[in-house]
């Protein structure tokens, strides 16, 4: 196990610690006179849990984010202590969780309720890689790393790197204070430390190596508010500051193969990668809402951010031949001088005209203006260039509009209509290789029915038909840098309508109802079916996106089967499917039907099986399959089936010692079966290997099993 | 960190004095707090005892408790334990306050074979007026956080505020982020088919809940966001991808228009595998409408497992929210370096 630093930190510690002495004195001043049962009903109560686990096997996927990645012994540590002064209303709170992994989790508050509050919270989260890492490089984990090979393909490496993982450490500091009942300030500091590294690469047509991320990075945000909350006023403004720092802003490559290596033409090598740059930013906003009547109020928010990104430049290597005409970095500039400034306004009101009738609208009015410095960086000698050199900044402004009704009809049916509407600008540049339209434009309407049938029964069928539309498409042109203009007429295959702004009508049906036959009964049935059809497409070869759907069905049921048993269970499937197609000739045309179906069935059971031992047992088996049916000019080129299966079972058996002590055991059975071929590949085609001979694995067939004991104990 | 990385940092940073601080605040925080825990022990000794007339959470709760404790079908001492149990805070209703005075429940009249429901009944059999419920809660959780909760989709859904929480328990279901999203769950079972998939936020683990993205009680943003767009609440946590960049992928407006932030059969949250992901956008101008297939080789002709095994089409366009290199050359501009 690879952790980057100790399980609990130094201020953990000390915390803990400090948390311990604080609480440990039985000093505190007995309670009231009521009755002992009384009072163990009504006073806040404490707990601590201490214990072993143990992990049987390596589950990658199982150990993604439990912090049970690998096999061994932890311990369990989780604590909850509680304080009151019932006299002044002054809590104190003290919690911590999973301990004894690289997942702890720890807070202290101190309130007095009502005046004020602070607090200071520590959270580690590690992602470990489902993967395994095969690879000769070398200095993973720093902005410097090394191929020991320089020639192109090697056999497959034999050397595991140490686990791909992530780990966040977020530190929390807060509070609030209220000036009098209607006034309060809060502040919220948060300071998050991600560490570690992830799969990251580079290629060219040719060769694709394998290359590792360091992930040294801060990010810090700040939010003041002051909140004013009157009997008919409500307003609540401040600020909110977000930054973000990577330590390093550029990834050094030595060695490798020589077409990334030493590139010709371009002469500038891969040998550096940009990293992300540090970033900033700055939002002033101001939220309100005032009560017009006894039943129409009117809400807004106003807002105003100023982002930059001023990150000094990568070290552009140099060429192996004579530079490129303009230098490395043609712009002049050292940094981007990167700035966006975004505006938001919105607009509410609600309102109840009669018993029967409610009213709702809202406008908002996103203005994310880019004001990047706009400048050359690419020389262009290419009389059909797909880019003109210079960088180009995105502004977008949205602007959604939404009304609805909804009214009380007799025999307990209430119906909702409602029309959303949603357009969005686009700035736009005159080089491209990506369809683009300035504008789209989505329109939505929506009806729904509700009834409750009766107190036992409930139901509501919704259906919503939208319309996205939009501006002409651009037509995508090469520039000539002798002319210095575009070339006339399309140069680009001009066909595709991008997903996100494609011509679209979707048709949505919901249908949910809510049943408690007998009372200790209740069964839920959801159903959701939708229709995306995007039209024809730009040209007669209809290529990009076609036609997609999806529908969903849930079915849920709790039995209370008597006070000491519970049985609940649930079951969902889930199918989407997308056709899509490509190709720039009818010859070459090709399509594909994207098809995910997932069955899930989840059953759980909680009981008592004497006045000193409850059980509880849970099972969830999950099938996620995936297709990729290719047709037409692809169909002698079929892509396997995915299949992922998941079968945990989990068991809990808890023996009461006494009213506030217990031990509790967890057993868990958790298997992960696969044919991803996504690293592994599937039969004949072998494994996905780099050019430098880096490879990927996951294993396929996954078992656990899990142990765990622990003494419970809870006090006042 | 080695010390080529280190001295990266150093130059990056030439106020790296901000982290001391930053690191010097928050020991300080810490020690500070655990120093007032510690003393704050004899404040409590020395504290004066509350005066309860006629009740024992509250003044006059008795004509409730006398018959609402532990071993009725609705149990509510279990509030003592929360914050609208805590008596000291002159702002809290009692019973009463929530529930209204009640008389004819108090005091059955006679000839009724039931007794008559508390004036504002809860729960799940009297969610017939669900606006009436709310109105109770919102006379006091109106401003900050509260501030857009009329024209909040769960508002115009009728969902009523205990339909979430629980009030007379000591621990709420929904404001605990291990359990959060069973109770989320109940209405939205995609998210919970979702959730599950191979590729997940960290949320089954406990680690995130739905309240990290989402704010439940309305907000000016879409689909409840906390922040004011799906892009801004994403940065929260991954602010690497912010940006602005030399190159940008344009997409990035909304990083749902590639990801499923509730989970997906395909790594990175992806709706899509790659290439076929790519492909919704990108015209097949050259290598991008190749052909998915096993044929050998890693470069990027179609039926290649370049551009369909390991990470497809990223295995060369790696820096694929955006490249902030000012490289003059031509493949600068295609997120490879």
């Amino acid at each position: 196990m690879n952790h980057y630093h100790a399980i609990l930190p130094l201020p953990l510690k000390a915390s803990v610690a400090a948390i311990l002495i604080a609480f440990s004195s039985g000093a505190l001043a007995a309670d009231d006179d009521l009755d002992p049962e009384v009072l163990r009903l009504i006073k806040p109560e404490s707990s601590v849990s201490l214990g072993l686990g143990s992990v049987s096997g390596d589950s990658q996927r199982y150990g993604m984010y439990n912090g049970q990645h690998d096999s061994g012994v932890f311990g369990i540590g989780e604590f909850s202590f509680v304080r009151r002064d019932d006299s002044t209303g002054t809590w104190l709170r003290a919690a911590g969780r999973n301990l004894g992994i690289p997942q702890a989790e720890l807070r202290v508050e101190h309130e007095r309720q009502g005046r004020w509050q602070y607090f200071v919270e520590y959270d580690q989260s590690t992602r470990y890689s489902p993967y395994t890492f095969y690879s000769k490089l070398q200095g993973v984990g720093t902005n410097s790393l090394t191929y020991p090979n320089t020639t192109g393909a090697q056999a497959a490496s034999n050397v595991k790197l140490v686990d791909m993982n992530l780990e966040r450490q977020n530190v929390r500091l807060g509070g609030n204070y209220l000036f009098s009942p209607e006034l309060e300030f809060r502040v919220n500091f948060q300071n998050t430390e991600k560490k570690g590294q992830r799969p990251f690469g580079r290629g060219t047509p040719s060769v694709q190596e394998f290359l590792v991320e360091p992930i040294d990075w801060v990010t810090r945000q700040l939010d003041l508010v002051l909140n004013y909350t009157g009997n008919k006023l409500q307003l609540s403004g401040g600020y909110y500051g977000s930054l973000f720092q990577n330590a390093n802003n550029q990834l050094n490559i030595n060695g490798g193969d020589a077409a990334l290596r030493s590139a010709a033409s371009p002469n500038i090598p891969f040998s550096v990668m940009s990293l992300p740059p540090d970033n900033i930013a700055h939002q002033f906003h101001l939220t309100g809402a005032y009560q017009f009547a006894d039943k129409t109020r009117g809400t807004f928010k106003v807002a105003r951010t100023l982002a930059s990104q001023r990150d000094a430049f990568v070290a552009i290597p140099s060429p192996t031949g004579a530079p490129p005409t303009g230098g490395l970095n043609m712009s002049g500039r050292g940094e981007l001088g990167g700035r966006v400034d975004t505006t938001l306004v919105n607009l509410g009101l609600t309102s109840r005209p009669t018993s029967k009738l409610s009213l709702l609208a809202n406008v908002r009015y996103e203005d994310r203006k880019d004001n990047t410095a706009v400048t050359r960086y690419i020389n262009i000698t290419s009389t059909t260039s797909s880019t003109d050199g210079y960088n180009e900044p995105r502004s977008l402004s949205t602007l959604n509009g939404k009304f609805e009704a909804s009214y009380q009809l007799p025999a307990g049916y209430r119906v909702t209509g409602g029309v959303d509407y949603e357009e969005k600008e686009r700035s736009v540049n005159g080089v491209r290789v990506v369809g683009y339209r300035g504008r789209t434009e989505e329109i939505s309407e929506r009806i729904e029915l509700k009834k409750s049938l009766s107190e036992d029964l409930n139901g509501s069928i919704a259906y919503i038909h939208s319309d996205r539309s939009g501006s002409a498409y651009g037509m995508l042109q090469t520039w000539n840098a002798t002319t210095g203009n575009f070339n006339p007429g399309a140069s680009y295959s001009n066909g595709m309508q991008p997903i996100y702004m494609a011509d679209r009508i979707r048709n949505k049906l919901r249908l949910f109802t809510d049943w408690t036959p007998l009372e200790p009964l209740n069964l839920q049935l959801a159903f959701e079916s939708a229709e995306d059809n995007y039209g024809a497409g730009r040209n007669y070869l209809d290529i990009g996106v076609r036609r997609g759907n999806a529908q969903l069905l849930s079915l849920d049921a709790s039995w209370t089967i008597s006070e000491k048993w519970r049985l609940n269970g649930w079951l969902s499937r889930s199918v989407t499917r997308m056709d899509q197609a490509d190709g720039n000739s009818v010859a070459t045309l090709w399509t594909a039907s994207l098809i995910n179906r997932t069955d899930t069935v989840g059953v759980g059971l909680r009981g008592r099986l004497t006045g000193t031992i409850d059980i509880g047992a849970d099972a969830m088996l999950g099938r996620d399959s995936s297709e990729y049916k290719q047709a037409a000019a692809a169909a002698n080129s079929q892509i396997p089936d995915i299949r992922y299966d998941q079968t945990t079972l989990k068991f809990f058996g808890r023996y009461a010692l006494d009213k506030d002590s217990n031990v509790r055991l967890d057993l868990v059975f958790d298997h992960r079966k696969t044919n991803d071929w996504t690293w592994n590949g599937a039969g004949s085609s072998g494994a996905y290997v780099y050019t430098d001979g880096s490879w990927i694995y996951q294993d396929p067939n996954q078992k656990i099993h899990f142990i765990g004991l622990t003494y419970n104990f809870a006090f006042r | 960190m080695n010390a080529n990385s280190r001295q990266a940092a150093q130059a990056k940073f030439p106020v790296s004095g901000i982290q001391i601080i930053t690191k010097v605040i928050i020991y300080a925080v810490w020690i500070i707090a655990a120093a007032l825990l510690a003393t704050s022990q004899l404040s409590h000794a020395t504290e004066n005892k509350a005066q309860i007339k006629n009740g024992i959470i509250f003044n006059d709760d008795a004509k409730c408790t006398k018959c609402h404790d532990e071993n009725e079908s609705n149990p509510v001492l279990s509030i003592g334990k929360t914050r609208h149990g805590t008596r000291a805070d002159g702002r809290l209703p009692s019973c009463v306050g929530c529930h209204g005075e009640s008389d004819t429940h108090v005091n059955k009249p006679e000839g009724k074979k039931e007794r008559p429901k508390p004036t504002f009944p809860f729960g799940k059999q009297t969610l017939n007026d669900i606006s009436g419920h709310n109105e109770v809660c919102a006379s006091c959780h109106k401003g900050g956080k509260f501030i857009h909760w009329q024209s909040s989709a769960h508002s115009a859904r009728d969902v009523a505020c205990t339909s979430c929480h629980q009030l007379h328990t000591a621990h709420d279901k929904v404001k605990d982020k291990r359990t959060q999203p069973e109770v989320c769950f109940t209405c939205h079972k995609e998210q919970r088919s979702l959730v599950n998939k191979q590729s997940h936020h960290p949320i089954v683990e406990g680690k995130v809940a739905c309240s990290d993205c989402h704010a439940s009680h309305g907000s000016a943003g879409p689909k409840l966001m906390q922040r004011d767009s799906i892009a801004d609440t994403c940065f929260t946590c991954h602010m690497e991808k912010r940006g602005p960049f030399v190159r940008k992928h344009e997409p990035a407006e909304d990083c749902t228009i590639c990801h499923n932030p509730h989970g997906s059969s395909v790594d990175n949250l992806l709706k899509t595998r790659p290439p076929y992901l790519c492909q919704q956008c990108h015209e097949p101008q050259s290598h991008q409408g190749g052909i998915p297939g096993f044929n050998s080789g890693t470069g990027t002709g179609t039926r290649t497992k370049g551009i369909t095994m390991g990470r497809a089409c990223l295995n060369c366009h790696t820096n694929i929210h955006g490249s902030n290199n000012p490289a003059n050359v031509g493949n600068e501009r295609t997120f490879r370096r």
